[in-house]
């Protein structure tokens, strides 16, 4: 009789379960037959009615019935959880193709960026930086770096000037002059003199103001190979490994011997493209072993020590860096170009 | 300089057969710039001669003509529309099958219904153009000498074909603005032999003396004078070779003197002039310096007014030529000289430069001059020259020169070694390479054991010491060939310098602020400082002028980077970008005193400017315009990361609006005034918003920053935290209200914020809404409300007494 019942709840339980789609329906299952008041605890409570030989017996027919429909119930209880939760993140999915929250930050000048790699450079090779000032003295400008007075470079239309003696600055290498001087004769240094050059040109390719790089490297027997190690270093460092470096012979008042440097066009690789103008080269920087007649004019003297110079163009450099084909750009400001440094 | 490649074989034996371009580069990395490979007559083909045996009217058509051509072994039809061909002339014919420059083809056709074997070509086909031909050969068709062979090909009997390189030689290279002086470097270049021409020159019984008188007046602008006479002269043109060889190089053929002088000149490098002998009062001619205003008038018929720092060649009444530069007109040789002074000197390069500068003059012998040339070789070129004129029968040659020559230069010679100069250049090249590559170069090698001597060659005035010498060493044995090394020196450190690494902590912070970095020029006008409301009187007035300032818009140095930012906003605001947000780090020069006797001072400014919106209007943000809080911030942000704390006072920088002006000091010295523009300022830039502005003094900066951070320890012990909200009256500043709190906080008061101001609803008339949150906390231990009840209450009355404000 007894296990009749209790197989009728099973079942029951059963047909219940299989209708139940909520938490809630299986909650109220487990009360309906499990519960205080439930139908098979009632049983448990007849069981008292029974024979002693049968209580035992019914007892664990009970007890395996209930583990049998908690068993069902909490089955069924994590099917529905899982049912639950998918319909939840699915009801929550959100456009991810809706714009971020990005943070506002501004952009340094492409000049200054590449201004920076620059110095890097060659702050890593133990060069110092030194900054002089924009308005500079004839005398660092042009005299201490063997530009007599009657140079070709020292025409009027080639500089801007304030009175006859002070000047803007044509290069940045009066610096070198002052370095030398700045030191006590002979003492070696390795410098770079970053800053803001000024020339009376003024057209598509040419701004009165620009920004120009030198460097200059003093001591006991630095050769002309020396140069040419660290000029490649550093063009390798800007341009890449695998750019090609070549040194051609030039002329500068302060430098002897001379060198323009090129590079291997960073736009086609050297194969000969409009910006090379199909040389596959590229004009980079001039240098060359210090003369010894700068030496001489500051201080130092060149039996006893040797150096190299460099001077370079920063607009140039970032041109070619970035791809940007117009100078006047980098003076516009326009926040359409500084946005995308 | 330009140098024809056949030309170039009188001197040396140029491979013809090597790829041209190949040799420029050879030059061209060795200092001697090939800019460019010319190839003269490379397109034309079966462009043969021919001479004219009739010409017959075409009969339909009124502008043709029908020529019947004898080609040496044919003879060819040929309709021309040229109106300047005569029978018996020889001209260039391109027969069937023809090229000319430009890809044209020319085949056999029918002109108005008659056969037409071809066409007659002009000079301009062979590739010359109007600057370099003579009058009758720039319309029509090209006549060709009466001598001219029959059928043979007209572009290498007129000696077309060629290659020409153009350079672009260095300033200390004036040696090689000669065939002879290149020919050299292709020596050098290739290990051949350079050929100096054979010079000889056949005088005629007619001796110089007492006919043509030299004076030198200033040695030191005229360091040489020779003078030749010519007689019988006979002018007329020069022969083809010359002719052509003057195109090649640029140069239009004039008359057989003036193209002898020419070629010389290009052949050997020292100019040379000519001068009317009967023109020359006395036959005198004296290097002098002009007198101040004297005048004359040149070549080019124009007068010209000299000074007393330029040279002139003069007879004893008037000036001849402005030496070096250009010929007077009163002594030109004409078609009716017949007899010629020639001249070949020695000018002083810088005095040359400086002349042509003050007369805006030059020419290719000013060009020469002005590099500095070698006195040494006017006699050559001057003998040169006579010998091609009395060759080609232009003239007689007086016996005799006349040669000034008052301080003959010595001989330089320079000591090295071979150890030397492989110290120098990281080489190991052996000495007795260096003596063969010296040696093709023509310096002269003295050898005492290991000891060297260079014996420089006078055309190298640019060689004086061994490093010069390794120069010429390195260039020809090729930098290429030099190897790459490091110093051996010990590894030095690399500092960057305190100032520097400021300026690039500012500008890190600015642009992580959402600001763009400008970089503008140096230079301002004193309108913009008007624009901006600067009063006469101010510093800011006082700047540096340019002598010779690049445009009338940048007469002055700046002293404020404001106007240039101002301008980058109205540039900015043409091409319609709505919101601009810049900064800038850059100098400002101001003079000690006016004008300049010593170096202006130089100080870093840092300046900002704030326009349109601070965040565009995109979701899930939405527009947020600039106001003077952001600029507010951006100047507190850059105090803050250089660990500096000032004062904050009304200031009156006068670009500002007065009620929205403020400025950060310490010490009384002023850090950095900020604001929003003045509205006149505005209506003056024509502006339609509000723009803030900043800009900060580096050098009064620059003694407190300190780049360390101000570290405390993070506190083991809660907080405790009460918000006050006030009703203060609207005058009220903040900074009062605050600096009361902290005054009466107490030891344990670590922070006050402001975290709201209202003004409105439920706030009286006359009255605004602070709230402030208070965060008191003790290192010993957790506070309790007693602690904290005792400060509030101080601070709660304090301001009520002192401000009226009244706790909410």
């Amino acid at each position: 009789m007894i296990s009749e019942k209790i197989e009728a709840i099973k079942t029951a339980v059963m047909e219940e379960l299989a209708k139940s789609e909520h938490l809630q329906d299986i909650q109220d299952i487990r009360v309906k037959f499990l519960g205080k008041k439930g139908e098979l605890t009632a049983i448990m409570k007849e069981m008292k009615n029974l024979s002693k030989e049968d209580r035992p017996k019914v007892g664990q027919l009970v007890n395996t019935a209930r583990s049998a429909i908690e068993e069902q119930l909490n089955a069924k209880l994590e099917e529905v959880k899982a049912k639950e939760l998918a319909a939840k993140l699915e009801s929550e999915k959100i456009d991810i193709t809706l714009p971020g929250r990005k943070p506002v930050t501004g952009h340094e000048h492409p000049l200054h960026q590449t201004l920076r790699l620059m110095e890097d450079s060659f702050l890593r090779m133990g060069f110092s930086i030194v900054e002089g000032t924009d308005i500079e003295s004839d005398y660092y400008n042009f005299q201490c770096l063997n530009l007599p007075e009657d140079h070709p470079a020292r025409d009027m239309q080639d500089s801007m000037y304030i009175t006859d003696n002070i000047l803007l600055r044509t290069h940045t290498s009066g610096m070198q002059a002052r370095t030398l001087q700045s030191h006590k004769p002979n003492e070696p240094f390795k410098i770079i003199a970053p800053g803001k050059v000024y020339r009376c040109d003024y057209d598509a390719t040419h701004s009165p103001v620009f920004h120009q790089m030198e460097g200059m490297i003093i001591d006991k027997n630095i050769r002309f190979s020396d140069l040419k190690g660290m000029l490649e270093d550093f063009l390798r460092d800007i341009f890449g490994e695998d750019t090609k470096v070549r040194f051609r012979a030039s002329y500068f008042p302060f430098t002897e011997p001379s060198a323009e440097v090129d590079i291997s066009c960073v736009m086609c690789g050297g194969e000969g493209c409009r910006v090379c103008s199909h040389t596959g080269w590229l004009e980079i920087l001039g240098c060359g072993m210090v003369n010894p007649n700068v030496l001489r004019l500051n201080g130092y003297d060149p039996d006893v020590v040797t150096g190299f110079a460099f001077g370079m163009g920063v607009e140039r450099i970032a041109m070619l860096k970035y791809g940007i084909d117009d100078l006047r750009l980098f003076y516009e400001n326009d926040m359409r170009f500084l946005n995308q440094f | 300089m330009k140098s024809s490649l056949t030309w170039m074989q009188e001197y040396v034996d140029v491979d013809m057969n090597q790829d041209p371009q190949a040799f420029a580069d050879k030059l061209t990395m060795a200092g001697i710039p090939v800019e460019q490979v010319e190839y003269w007559g490379r397109d034309i083909k079966k462009v043969m001669t021919g001479k004219i045996l009739q010409i017959d009217r075409h009969p339909d058509a009124d502008k043709l003509v029908v020529c019947q051509v004898d080609m040496g072994d044919e003879q060819l039809q040929i309709v021309t529309a040229a109106t300047n061909v005569r029978v018996g002339q020889i001209v260039p014919v391109a027969v069937h099958g023809a090229h000319l420059p430009g890809g044209t083809k020319i085949k056999r056709s029918k002109l108005r219904g008659v056969l037409s074997n071809g066409m007659f070509c002009s000079a301009h086909e062979f590739g010359f153009d109007d600057s370099l031909l003579l009058p009758e050969e720039k319309e029509g068709i090209w006549i060709l000498p009466a001598d001219t062979p029959l059928g043979v090909d007209a572009a290498e009997y007129m000696q077309v074909r060629d290659v020409v390189y153009e350079y672009e030689l260095t300033a200390n290279r004036a040696d090689c603005f000669s065939m002879v002086g290149l020919s050299r470097e292709f020596a050098a270049l290739s290990g051949k032999e350079a050929r100096y021409p054979e010079i000889s020159v056949k005088e005629c019984d007619t001796a110089i003396d007492g006919k043509v008188k030299v004076s030198i007046d200033d040695e030191e602008l005229c360091s040489r004078y020779t003078a030749r006479l010519l007689l019988n002269v006979k002018i007329g043109n020069s022969p083809l070779w010359m002719q052509q060889r003057l195109r090649k190089y640029g140069v239009r053929p004039i008359n057989n003197v003036v193209d002898a002088t020419n070629y010389t000149m290009i052949e050997l490098g020292i100019p040379l002039h000519a001068y009317d002998y009967d023109k020359v009062a006395d036959h005198h001619l004296i290097a002098r310096r002009a007198k101040d205003g004297e005048g004359m008038k040149t070549l080019d018929d124009t007068d010209r007014t000299l000074t007393d720092n330029m040279l002139v060649i003069a007879d004893p009444e008037k000036a001849c030529c402005i030496a070096g530069i250009m010929g007077g007109l009163d002594s030109e040789v004409t078609k009716d000289t017949t007899s010629v002074i020639l001249e070949c000197a020695s000018f002083k390069g810088s005095n040359i430069r400086h002349t042509g500068r003050m007369l805006g003059l030059r020419s290719e012998a000013s060009g020469r001059f002005e590099r500095g040339l070698d006195s040494d070789s006017c006699i050559n070129s001057i003998n040169r020259c006579a010998q091609l004129l009395q060759e080609m029968g232009a003239c007689d040659v007086a016996k005799g020169i006349v040669d000034v020559y008052p301080n003959k230069p010595s001989v330089r010679r320079i000591a090295f070694s071979a150890d030397k100069i492989n110290a120098f250049l990281g080489t190991d090249i052996p000495e007795a390479d260096m003596i063969d590559l010296l040696e093709r170069l023509q310096f002269g090698i003295e050898k005492d054991g290991e000891a060297l001597t260079a014996v420089v060659p006078s055309y190298r005035g640019d060689c004086t010491e061994m490093s010069d010498i390794a120069e010429e060493v390195a260039r020809i044995y090729g930098y290429e060939n030099i190897p790459s090394t490091r110093p051996a020196a010990p590894i030095s450190k690399g500092e960057t310098g305190f100032r520097h690494e400021v300026n690039e902590r500012i500008s890190t912070i600015l642009s992580r602020a959402g600001l763009n970095e400008t970089v503008t020029f140096s230079f301002m006008h004193p309108d913009q400082l008007q624009k901006l409301l600067f009063a006469e009187s101010d510093p800011v007035c006082k700047a540096v002028p340019i002598l010779n300032p690049i445009t009338e818009d940048f007469p002055l140095m700046r002293t404020t980077l404001i106007p240039t930012l101002m301008d980058v906003l109205v540039r900015n605001q043409a091409v319609k970008n709505a919101s601009v947000g810049i900064y800038e780090i850059a100098p400002v020069y101001r003079p000690k005193q006016l004008p300049l006797t010593e170096l202006p001072e130089q100080e870093d400014c840092v300046a900002g400017l704030l326009y349109g919106q601070r965040t565009d209007n995109s979701w899930p943000g939405k527009a947020e315009n600039y106001d003077f809080y952001d600029v507010k911030g951006m100047v507190e942000a850059v105090l803050e990361g250089l660990g500096i704390q000032a004062d904050l006072e009304v200031s009156d920088f006068a670009p500002l609006h007065p009620g929205k002006a403020a400025r950060f000091v310490k010490d009384g010295k002023v850090l950095c005034d900020f604001g929003e523009l003045h509205p006149k300022a505005m209506d003056n830039y024509d502006v339609a918003g509000p723009v803030y502005l900043f800009e900060m003094h580096m050098d009064a900066v620059m003694p407190y920053v300190s780049l360390l951070p101000d570290y405390h320890k993070v506190a083991k012990f809660p907080a405790s935290s009460r918000d006050l909200a006030f009703l203060a009256p609207v005058g009220t500043a903040n900074a009062d209200i605050v600096r009361v709190i902290k005054e009466d906080g107490g030891d344990y008061l670590e922070a006050v914020r402001l975290f709201d101001m209202y003004t409105g609803k439920q706030v009286p008339e006359g009255y605004k809404s602070l709230a402030y949150a208070l965060v008191f906390r003790s290192e010993e231990g957790t506070l309790t409300d007693a602690d904290i009840t005792e400060p509030v209450n101080a601070i709660v009355k304090d301001l009520e007494e002192k401000f009226g404000c009244q706790l909410r």
